[in-house]
């Protein structure tokens, strides 16, 4: 009865995006590269994309002493397991006090206890399997000022679904006070859906329901208008393009000086980008794949992407 | 669900129940090892007093043959040696026949033990229908020749043949027939009688074994192959010794028996002992001789019943599961059942979307708590995690590396079930004891990963992710307490076809899940307003 009403609402299931997306459209022997986050991040530089700069990576226990002198000047960035899933084991340091550093929600961190932050990462404690882990040093991003309205701490992301080189699908994560900077839907950041042909938000969700304005701030967010959504779009399909995967979901930032940048990327883009979009996954699918040809210019297929989304 | 994938579910399926249909229904194997399928525990016990010379006691033996199998057999004697000459399997039944032979030099009381367990099954062998094949000529010479047990060519034979107007010999069962009913209801039963098969006939009145061999001698005597089969009606506690009658029709040996008054199936817990028209123990040299024969029902362990069911057929037999040790056969049989719980572990995470710590987790915890019993497992679980996550709080401080840590959770969580077992003995409840050495490893990963998701993704959604691991484990633990469920599938592992053939299906549905209805059911009542 449900499903069948889901199933008119073109709603993608689980089981579905596992066997028919996933499985299918993403070669396992690709999935290494996406998976690691340096790996990926030269994919992308090679291929034009922008992409946070790199300020060092820890591949062993033995550099961690000459931490300290490596970190001395630089007052923010953010350390990241290389092969981490869904956000996990990142830490954003935003700023020194002293010898110590601030990381997100004003909390300080010794050096000794940063230390042992990458040491977790390096023994595999977010990575993907548990195997042995490298920590990726990055640039931290700033906030858009177009956004600063809509985000009460840390930076929100964009998240864009690049179905056959086609964005079918997008939705930006808004982090909010109950999820401590996190842009993560289960810890209480907002979905909002982007209309792709304008590049407004539609659409969105805090904790499960409907909102029009932001919990924290009051700002509305229905009919936001994302700034430089159309290049984002275009840095998202080059992104997808350079991992030959067919399903693929690409995370963006957009700085305040370097516009959009390619943060990760995400082999199994999970499946609440319906929920804040309010709808469907499938007719979208269906209409890309009949028009998809891989050998038109990134350009063209976000165009295409656009005209899709305005036809639905 | 795509074509492929049906066809290959279906196929699996299909192949696995048709296997084991054509084992159970074509070659009749038990599904289940039965308690009372007859398993019999036989003794005999020779005395023979000797005479200062060479002596010998010689005992036809029972072998395998159809309806019943020997196994465990031992033989004792104080001073005689044992020769046992086994049949020569090529041959036929009779000629076949197992002796074990004591000889020895004896001068006063010695006794022969031989001791043997034999699993009965009933024999059937009805009468074929016409047409009737004339049976090979020696066989025919063997069996319809007159001896000094059965005169088949006596004169009265003879005779009382003629007078009884049996039907022509083309109607091989109606003659068969006609001579079983003449010996059931015109000769008498009559304890106190000889043995002598025709002097029965003379005084219309015999003992049983007067009345069986006048049957074998009028069957033979009519010019139709018969033997004189030794058995054993066992019961407890002394078996009685009987014979009856096999006659030879278009390739069976069918049983009868006027003395014991079947036809064409012997009763049960029958054991033929052999084919032969001699007594079963026979003694040379000694001055005097007795033989006692006990039968008692076998209480067998579970693990030696599951090894009687070896299939009847010599190939299947070649790869049945039942020819690995039976320590290896109690693994193999957990781990069989391990199988089909996975099928319930891929059911709620596929067809309902409960996520678990680890893919197949709960199913090792299922076993867990199979081994402790379900509450004290529970308790174990529920204590080993908070112990193992107070632990690792406590560390937390020391910033030790990752796998050290670990170690040491390990170690923790050993001594914590080690203090579970001084507890469980000290409390008398023993099942604390049991089985919980293997867990332990699965525990602690739990520990570990229960803390990363607490760090993670809070305190609730670990605890949410720690109920639905241990719900798919109490979901899959019933699995483990279906009796016989192990045995079934040792003896019939093809089922694991179809296991892997419901995996296939589950693996290949595409539809929405469960929880897939619950997570998006505010955009299907969007979609329906618009």
């Amino acid at each position: 009865m449900i499903a069948r009403r889901l199933r008119k609402a073109g709603i993608v299931g689980m089981n579905h995006r596992n066997r028919e997306l996933v499985q299918r459209l993403n070669p396992r022997r690709l999935l290494p590269a996406v998976d690691d986050k340096i790996h990926s991040k030269a994919l992308c530089l090679a291929a034009g994309v922008a992409a946070p700069a790199q300020l060092g990576v820890v591949r062993a226990h033995h550099e961690l002493a000459g931490l300290g002198e490596r970190l001395a000047r630089q007052r923010d960035f953010v350390v990241k397991p290389a092969r981490g899933a869904q956000g996990n084991g990142i830490l954003v340091v935003h700023g020194r006090r002293g010898d110590d550093f601030v990381v997100s929600g004003g909390r300080t961190l010794a050096p000794r206890d940063l230390r042992h932050r990458v040491s977790e990462i390096l023994s595999g404690l977010y990575s993907l399997g548990g195997q042995e882990d490298a920590a990726l040093f990055e640039e931290r991003l700033g906030v858009h000022p177009d956004l600063a309205e809509l985000c009460h701490d840390g930076v929100p992301d964009v998240r864009v679904l690049v179905y056959r080189g086609v964005p079918v699908m997008a939705m930006v994560r808004l982090p909010t006070h109950r999820s401590r900077g996190r842009a993560n839907l289960h810890q209480g950041a907002i979905g909002a859906g982007v209309d792709l042909a304008s590049g407004r938000l539609c659409a969105a969700i805090w904790r499960d329901r409907a909102i029009e304005r932001h919990p924290d701030t009051g700002a509305k967010v229905l009919g936001h208008e994302l700034p430089q959504f159309g290049h984002a779009m275009l840095q998202a399909v080059r992104a997808a393009d350079c991992t030959g995967l067919g399903y693929i979901g690409v995370d963006l930032v957009i700085d305040a000086q370097r516009g959009p940048v390619v943060l990760e990327l995400n082999a199994r883009p999970g499946l609440s980008i319906q929920l804040a979009n309010a709808g469907g996954l499938q007719p979208r699918l269906t209409r890309a794949a009949r028009v998809a040809k891989p050998d038109l210019p990134a350009e063209r297929r976000v165009e295409l992407g656009r005209q899709l989304a305005a036809a639905h | 669900m795509d074509r492929g994938v049906v066809a290959t579910a279906g196929g699996l399926c299909a192949l696995g129940l048709l296997l084991f249909a054509w084992k159970v229904w074509g070659l009749g194997m038990p599904v289940l090892p039965e308690r009372d399928q007859g398993v019999w525990k036989v003794q005999l016990d020779v005395s023979v007093r000797g005479q200062g010379t060479d002596a010998s006691v010689r005992t036809a033996l029972p072998d395998d043959g159809p309806g019943q199998q020997i196994f465990g057999e031992h033989f004792a004697s104080d001073r005689m040696t044992l020769d046992v000459r086994e049949g020569d399997p090529e041959r036929d039944r009779e000629s076949a026949a197992r002796v074990a032979v004591w000889t020895g030099f004896i001068e006063d009381l010695h006794q022969v033990l031989y001791v043997f367990h034999a699993k009965l099954l009933p024999i059937e062998q009805p009468l074929p229908g016409p047409p009737y094949a004339r049976p090979s000529r020696a066989l025919r010479e063997a069996h319809t020749r007159a001896t000094i047990a059965v005169p088949a060519h006596a004169t009265e034979i003879r005779e009382t043949l003629k007078s009884l107007d049996l039907p022509s010999p083309e109607d091989l069962g109606g003659r068969i027939r006609a001579i079983y009913a003449y010996v059931l209801h015109e000769i008498a039963a009559e304890p106190t009688a000889g043995p002598d098969p025709l002097l029965a006939l003379a005084q219309r009145a015999g003992n049983a074994d007067g009345r069986e061999r006048l049957l074998a001698a009028m069957l033979r005597g009519s010019g139709i192959p018969t033997r004189l089969v030794r058995a054993l009606a066992l019961r407890e506690p002394d078996p009685r010794a009987m014979r009856f009658c096999e006659v030879y029709v278009n390739g069976a040996w069918v049983p009868i028996s006027a003395s014991e008054g079947f036809f064409g199936a012997v009763p049960e817990n029958t054991l033929v002992v052999a084919v032969d028209e001699g007594p079963i123990v026979q003694t040379a040299g000694v001055r005097s001789a007795a033989h006692t024969w006990t039968a008692l029902r076998e209480p067998l362990s579970r693990d030696e019943l599951v090894s009687l069911m070896e299939p009847p057929e010599p190939l299947l037999r070649a790869v049945s599961l039942h020819r690995v040790s039976v320590p290896m056969q109690r693994g193999l049989r957990i781990l069989l059942v391990l199988c089909v719980a996975t099928l319930v572990v891929s059911a709620l995470r596929n067809l309902v979307g409960i996520r678990s710590f680890g893919t197949f987790m709960p199913v090792l915890l299922a076993l867990a708590l199979v081994a402790t019993g379900l509450w004290q497992g529970l308790a174990l679980i529920v204590s080993v995690l908070a112990i193992g996550i107070g632990g690792r709080l406590v560390l937390e401080r020391l910033r030790l590396l990752l796998v050290p840590r670990l170690g040491i959770l390990l170690c923790v969580v050993v001594l914590c079930v080690a203090a579970f077992g001084l507890l469980g003995r000290a409390a008398e409840r023993p099942a604390f004891e049991l089985g919980i050495v293997f867990p332990i490893v699965i525990l602690t990963m739990l520990v570990e990963r229960f803390s990363i998701v607490m760090v993670e993704e809070g305190g609730a959604e670990a605890l949410r992710r720690a109920a639905s691991t241990c719900l798919i484990a109490l979901a899959a633990y019933p699995v483990f307490l279906v009796p016989g469920l192990g045995e079934v599938l040792l003896g019939y592992p093809e089922l694991i076809l179809v296991v892997m053939g419901i995996h296939v299906a589950i693996g290949g549905y595409t539809g929405y899940r469960l929880s897939d209805l619950v997570r998006f059911r505010g955009l299907q009542a969007q979609s329906e307003a618009s």
